[in-house]
């Protein structure tokens, strides 16, 4: 049972494992040396953004659409748990809270989108 | 160098000699090479800037951004089999060797530092999540449930509150399961660090672990994750390369 089990346990590293880790981590060499090429804030808080919007860890290594809170009934409790990611990351937005739910749903399906083709070319590749 | 290129900064290492003759570079970049100064060494691709101009507001864009995180992540990960290694922040661009140099010359004792202590260990990803969202207890009430709605039933109302309570209380029991374990693993690790939860995650923490250590640590994982009930969950992931753990501590 002992390998079985560790590999069941053990998860293909996710995409959503690799964004958080290459665009939030890492040293930040601060000042004028640095050519400022993206802002990598903004980046990061918009891979926050669809990272939080799935509901559990898994989904998003491969069908987390299927329970993605857009496409079931709570929307409410969704846009709740959007304000404290957002907040979390340390801006204030000033969006109502219809347009910023579009927005960000919007996003999401592109994202959604981008992930499931990444996801199977990344297989295809291995 | 002209205004149109830079010099993009993987990472960090010891003046050691690393091969890196045969990776994919980031972006448009040639190669990979390495610039030594004073005791370290930069790992860095020479690269057009233009190829790094990604605008994450814009959806075309994201399939670009992702792929060149991967390409930053794979050359890190060629460096890191070979030497320990200090990743520094994705799209790190700098406008000449000279700098690469002024780099080196403003954090080296932090970086030499930082260096050793990574030496020999990697990054564990940990994460304890509910197993059915759906099952959540511990959530803020939400209101009445729709069947009890519109009722001054008082059977209803204990019902509602008997369930509330066993809610609260398994949401409580997750929790401090979560808590054990990674109590429990973080005695296998040199460092720990807590990462941002996504929604329904108990626990997720990153770890550092030697690797003489790695066999018995994830021995100890496995043991950990079967002894959690089925409402949660544990996963593992890694190695990874000290992304959490990279750190200048000189605020640098």
């Amino acid at each position: 049972m002992g390998t079985d089990s560790m590999l069941a346990r053990r998860q293909p590293d996710s995409l959503a494992d690799l964004l958080e880790r290459v665009l939030d981590k890492g040293v930040v060499i601060a000042g004028d040396i640095v050519i400022n090429v993206l802002d990598i804030e903004l980046l990061t808080l918009k891979v926050r953004l669809f990272i939080a919007s799935a509901q559990t860890a898994q989904e998003l290594g491969m069908d987390w659409w299927n329970r993605d809170p857009f496409f079931t009934s709570r929307p409410t409790e969704l846009q709740d748990g959007r304000r404290r990611e957002i907040d979390g990351a340390g801006e204030g937005r000033d969006q109502d809270q219809d347009q910023l739910t579009s927005q960000l749903r919007a996003e999401n399906e592109e994202l959604k989108r981008t992930i499931e083709e990444l996801e199977a070319s990344g297989r295809d590749s291995r | 160098m002209t205004e149109s290129r830079g010099l993009y900064a993987y990472a960090l290492i010891p003046d050691k000699d690393v091969d890196v003759s045969d990776l994919q570079a980031i972006a448009d970049a040639e190669r990979v090479e390495t610039l030594t100064h004073e005791g370290l060494r930069v790992v860095f691709s020479e690269v057009s800037l233009a190829e790094l101009e990604v605008d994450p507001e814009r959806a075309s864009d994201r399939e670009r951004i992702v792929e060149l995180a991967r390409q930053h992540d794979s050359v890190i990960r060629a460096v890191f089999g070979q030497s320990e290694v200090l990743p520094l922040r994705f799209c790190t661009v700098l406008s000449s060797r000279e700098d690469a140099r002024r780099l080196v010359e403003s954090h080296r004792e932090a970086a030499i530092a930082r260096l050793r202590e990574l030496a020999g260990s990697a990054e564990w990803g940990v994460r304890v999540v509910r197993a059915d969202p759906d099952s959540a207890a511990d959530r803020p009430a939400e209101g009445t449930p729709a069947r009890s709605a519109a009722t001054d039933d008082s059977r209803t109302g204990t019902a509602y509150l008997r369930e509330r309570m066993r809610a609260r209380t398994e949401a409580d029991t997750q929790r401090r399961l979560a808590d054990e374990a990674h109590s429990e693993l973080s005695a296998y690790a040199s460092e720990a660090a807590r990462r941002d939860g996504r929604a329904d995650t108990l626990v997720d923490v990153a770890y550092l672990i030697d690797k003489d250590r790695e066999a018995t640590f994830l021995e100890q994982v496995d043991r950990v994750a079967e002894r959690l009930p089925d409402s949660i969950q544990l996963t593992v992931t890694g190695p990874w390369p000290p992304y959490t753990f990279a750190r200048l501590d000189d605020d640098g």
